[in-house]
Order: structure tokens, then C-alpha cells, then sequence
């Protein structure tokens, strides 16, 4: 399953509950994040425990993308279930800055940066 | 005219001479049709200063990101057609100052007074702000408004405003973000 966003792509390996993004996404505003909200979503319904999503091959996300995953963890909170770990690099800066802030959200997002 | 000065504007004075000076002017209305070019800049602002400044990749993508967040903020909030974005960055020795000046309506004038006073005032705790912030999204938002807060929470920058408005009914705003080089080597000697 894909989704082209801008100029990121979204790809979900079911067998695996792997979500990866990869690319530069920085689209305009939160109604546009609408689609990638959605995507997300029906991947944590096909991840029946925990919802792993690769961002290491992310180079930028804006703060639109930013909050448009915290309101998905925040919605994925409410309903307990699956739990997430997004894999982070430091080879993209902003990932050491921003992402951690997703774990402050709920105990169950963590967050692995190599 | 009425000048309102938030944060750490004009932290390093206009009149020091830059070791590198990079100056655009953009359209609004370009920005927002085809915005792509927000993040094209943001990559060749951080890209110019790659070399020979010892601007590292890490750097580069934390430059490219700040920039985009000020150019993001202008393209959106700026009056669309007869206005400019006024572009300045200035390498100062392990600084690097962006500017971003754009002309507003008094809606968008007002709203980023009332936020601004509130992101640069030393009684808020910007994580507390945050998360409240982010609890508080909803689905029926069209912007998320923490770009600023987000830059001032986790990187390595000061950020300062200028707001201004005429009896003509025009409103003006200005935005500087000091970014510090390779904040590591640079703790303990930052000249704020």
C-alpha cells in the first residue's frame, strides 16, 4: 500500500506492520496533511499490536506534518491500540530535535533514534 | 507608524558587517501557488552557506528547516498579490541571521502579537505550551501555528519580531531567527 504526498512516499509492509516514509514532506497545511492523517490511520487499523514507522530516509517534515502525527498518536492514545515506535536517524538533524516530543504525548509512542 | 519589538530583534546590530549577506525578494502569490518553492529556497539558503562557512550536513538540514518554518509562516500570512517578502540571511562568524519581512492583514497582525508576546514571554514553559497546544488540534484546524513555538522549543536559535503598523491601515512584520553553528563546540559561548 503507497501513498504519494508532495515529494514523500508512504509505503505500508502489512506482513510486517512497517510503515516507512521517506523523501521531503512539507506540504502546505493541515487540510492537506488530510490524506497522509488518513493513511496512517488505516495502517494502525491493519497493525493489530504495534505499528512500527521507519522515518530514517525522512530528510525534512514541517511543523504541519509534525502536528498532523501528534494527532494521530493522540487519537491512536484514545483508542490504546496499536502502540507506535518510529525509528529516527541523526543523520537528519531535525529528527534528533522534534521527534522525541511525540513520546510526551503517550507513554506507548516511543522513539529510537541511531 | 507604531513599532512593537518582541524577543531578541536586532540581537546582533544591523550596522556589523556580515561575512556573508544573502538578500530575495519573493511574491507571495508565488509561494502559495506553487509551494514547493518554500522548500526549494529553504534548501538553497542552507545549501549556499554549506561552503565555505564549515556549515556541516547537519547544519544544513537544521538551516533549511528553520528557514522553511519563517518562509512558510510569510507565504501564508502575507497579503497575497501588490506585496513582497523581503529575504535577508547574514553569516556572522558561528551565527547565522535569517530574516523574513512580509506585509499582513490586521487579523493575521493581531494574532501573531498575541502569540508572539506569549512564545518569548520567560513565565510560559514552552513544553507545557506545546503540548497544550497539540491537545487542543483539531481536525477542522487548517494551520498548525507551532512552527515558531516548535523552532523556539528544540533548536538552537533566538528568535526576534518586529511588528509595525501605519495610520495608512498597512501591517508589517518582520521576523529574525538567530541560528547558532554546531551548538555543541558552541556551549557556554553564546554572546546572548
Amino acid at each position: 500500500m503507497e501513498l504519494i504526498a508532495g515529494e514523500s512516499k508512504l509505503t505500508f509492509k502489512e506482513s510486517e506492520s512497517l510503515l516507512v516514509m521517506e523523501g521531503s514532506m512539507r506540504l502546505a497545511n493541515l487540510m492537506e496533511y488530510d490524506k497522509v492523517s488518513l493513511f496512517i490511520m488505516e495502517c494502525a487499523e491493519k497493525s493489530p499490536s504495534k505499528l512500527t514507522i521507519d522515518m530514517r530516509t525522512l530528510s525534512f517534515l514541517n511543523s504541519s506534518g509534525i502536528t498532523t502525527l501528534s494527532m494521530c498518536i493522540l487519537h491512536l492514545k484514545k483508542k490504546l491500540t496499536p502502540s507506535l515506535l518510529f525509528l529516527g536517524t541523526t543523520d537528519y538533524a531535525w529528527q534528533d530535535k522534534s521527534l522525541k516530543n511525540f513520546t510526551k504525548l503517550w507513554a506507548d509512542a516511543k522513539v529510537q533514534i541511531d | 507608524m507604531e513599532d512593537i519589538v518582541i524577543g531578541d530583534y536586532d540581537a546582533i546590530a544591523e550596522t556589523l558587517p556580515a561575512e556573508g549577506f544573502l538578500q530575495l525578494i519573493v511574491k507571495p502569490i508565488d509561494m502559495v501557488t506553487y509551494w514547493r518553492r518554500c522548500g526549494s529556497l529553504s534548501n538553497f539558503v542552507a545549501n549556499f552557506y554549506r561552503n565555505p562557512y564549515n556549515v556541516d550536513a547537519l547544519d544544513e538540514n537544521l538551516i533549511s528547516t528553520i528557514f522553511n518554518e519563517l518562509i512558510e509562516n510569510a507565504a501564508k500570512y502575507s497579503t497575497k498579490r501588490d506585496s513582497d517578502i523581503y529575504i535577508e540571511v547574514k553569516m556572522y562568524n558561528t551565527i547565522l541571521k535569517m530574516q523574513v519581512q512580509n506585509v499582513c492583514n490586521q487579523k493575521n497582525f493581531e494574532a501573531l502579537k498575541k502569540s508572539m508576546g506569549k512564545l518569548l514571554d520567560s513565565d510560559y514553559n514552552l513544553d507545557d505550551l506545546y503540548m497544550k497546544r497539540m491537545m487542543e488540534k483539531s481536525s477542522a484546524d487548517k494551520d498548525s501555528g507551532i512552527g515558531l513555538l516548535m523552532l523556539l522549543k528544540d533548536f538552537p536559535v533566538k528568535v526576534g519580531v518586529k511588528l509595525s503598523s501605519s495610520e495608512d491601515g498597512s501591517y508589517q512584520v518582520c521576523v529574525q531567527a538567530y541560528y547558532f553553528l554546531r551548538e555543541s563546540v558552541l556551549k557556554g559561548q553564546m554572546m546572548f
